[in-house]
């Protein structure tokens, strides 16, 4: 059981199961659930931020450009839009600040 | 470049663009529908909604509802689909937001008619330490929750003394977040203006009677019971009360969230009568977890560059598009619907785009198109009419909107 996600909600109920899928963040390996955004997943693994003290989740849905990645080599994808998928391979921004 | 002509593209499949394409299709016309989010259904599967017998209600359902009644009405939905660019003729310029689904998403896109349904975006809540990893807008906070069934952290505060701000403290808690207290912002970076104790007490209490969902009623009839004016009641303000197990502390703000590599902490100081911040008064309380609400501005950019003028209306969320009663822009062919035109409400934006795809589908000749356009004007009506509006002054903005359409 995992003690970040929430399997019974009192009005959602219990929630669906879904199945586990793997990608690699910064080359770490990160368990996620089918259906998750990349944002969503990273968060649930503890990692909140690409680089201490940068935010990667804000506004969440893919206006303020915080959790923008690296995403399978192209750079700047926002990843509170981009639904996990097996091999997915994330990396931190060069410079995310800038 | 892969490019494609369509009758009417919608941008946005929320709410208001889901109805458009539903009544545009099911008049024949070929509609499709594009929106950023890897999903369809706009901002309302984040939600949970309260009737006025305090049954909550799952959003996520009526976003699968709405789905498939336009796909079922013969609408085409292309999510995870960035559209950047809308030039007269009209073209739409598209981007894959996932390089993997570069071939499903058409690069241009060649339309008739398009409705801009784009939403409205929340505002940031400008305190020192506002960038750090853990700072969450409610709608993000909203999106973990209810969406992905994971909780944002262990321990939170919820700035911002408004609807959302009140709703998604109680939507934390139900997920398991320990909620230290809702309090306001002190004024804050850009300029932001003191807001005194007693203003946002009546701000508050304006909730009692105007409140969709009774659990804000009750916030409001709890807030409404503090004597705004009397000195006993600073002490009352700083203590808060008690909404539903969440501290609701009105003479107390954040001033600053803390932290090096995440949130650590918040500041909290005690509020003087007129808003500004008392010395000396400061304390910190740790969380990991700081949850913003500043209200919602409409997304206008698109329409801004289609050449659609924008006007200032701040009691319907700032700058929203020039536009007529029936959704109707004074550019040919851009229509508008949905939040985009003004914060509004989900039954609104729905019964906007309804109104929007008749519209569209009469002008376009279709021949059922008039009986809709007769029906979805009264929907529209009887649908503001029904709906307890997300702004407090929306009626004094709708009249100004009204006015500034007549004088075009």
């Amino acid at each position: 059981m995992d003690p970040t996600r929430i399997d019974e909600h009192p009005v959602l109920g219990p929630a669906a199961q879904r199945a586990v899928v793997t990608f690699t963040h910064a080359g770490r390996e990160v368990t996620a659930r089918d259906g998750d955004t990349v944002a969503a997943a990273l968060w649930a693994a503890g990692l909140r931020a690409p680089c201490p003290g940068v935010a990667m989740l804000y506004c969440g849905i893919g206006h303020c450009f915080m959790c923008r990645l690296t995403v399978d080599g192209v750079r700047g994808v926002r990843a509170c839009l981009v639904l996990v998928r097996p091999g997915l391979r994330t990396e931190p921004e060069p410079d995310p600040a800038g | 470049m892969r490019s494609e002509s369509v009758d009417l593209l919608v941008i946005g499949a929320g709410p208001a663009g889901l109805g458009a394409a539903t009544v545009a299709a099911a008049e024949g016309l070929r509609v499709l529908v594009v929106d950023e989010a890897p999903r369809s259904g706009g901002r309302l599967p984040l939600q949970l909604h309260q009737d006025a017998a305090g049954r909550w209600t799952a959003g996520q359902a009526e976003a699968r509802r709405l789905t498939d009644a336009a796909m079922a009405a013969g609408a085409r939905i292309v999510t995870g689909a960035c559209a950047w660019g809308l030039f007269p003729g009209w073209e739409a310029y598209l981007a894959a937001i996932d390089p993997a689904e570069d071939a499903l998403v058409p690069d241009r896109v060649r339309a008739t008619a398009v409705v801009v349904a784009t939403g409205a975006v929340q505002r940031p809540v400008a305190l020192p330490g506002w960038t750090l990893p853990g700072v969450l807008c409610a709608g993000a906070a909203q999106a973990l929750l209810h969406v992905h069934r994971i909780r944002p952290g262990g321990r939170a505060v919820v700035v911002g003394v408004d609807a959302l701000g009140l709703g998604v403290a109680a939507h934390l808690r139900m997920g398991g977040v320990e909620v230290l207290g809702i309090l306001p912002a002190a004024p804050g970076l850009f300029g932001a203006e003191p807001e005194p104790p007693g203003a946002i007490v009546a701000r508050v209490a304006t909730l009692a009677e105007r409140a969709p969902q009774p659990s804000l009623r009750l916030a409001g009839q709890l807030v409404r019971a503090i004597p705004g004016a009397a000195r006993a009641a600073e002490a009352v303000l700083r203590t808060g009360v008690m909404l539903e197990g969440i501290p609701l502390l009105l003479g107390r703000a954040v001033t600053a969230i803390v932290g090096t590599e995440a949130v650590a902490a918040v500041r909290i100081a005690d509020l003087a009568r007129d808003g500004r911040v008392l010395e000396g008064t400061e304390e910190e309380w740790l969380v990991d977890t700081v949850v913003t609400s500043a209200g919602l501005a409409p997304l206008v950019e698109l329409l801004d560059v289609a050449g659609v003028p924008l006007v200032h209306v701040p009691e319907l969320g700032g700058h929203v598009p020039l536009h007529g009663p029936d959704l109707q822009t004074p550019v040919p062919g851009i229509h508008v619907a949905g939040s985009a035109t003004g914060v509004a409400a989900w039954p609104v934006a729905l019964a906007q785009g309804e109104l929007a795809g008749a519209v569209v589908a009469q002008a376009q000749g279709r021949p059922g198109a008039e009986r809709r356009l007769m029906s979805a004007r009264q929907a529209l009506a009887e649908g503001r009419r029904r709906t307890a509006p997300i702004l407090a002054d929306e009626a004094r903005g709708l009249a100004r909107l009204t006015e500034l359409w007549a004088g075009r």
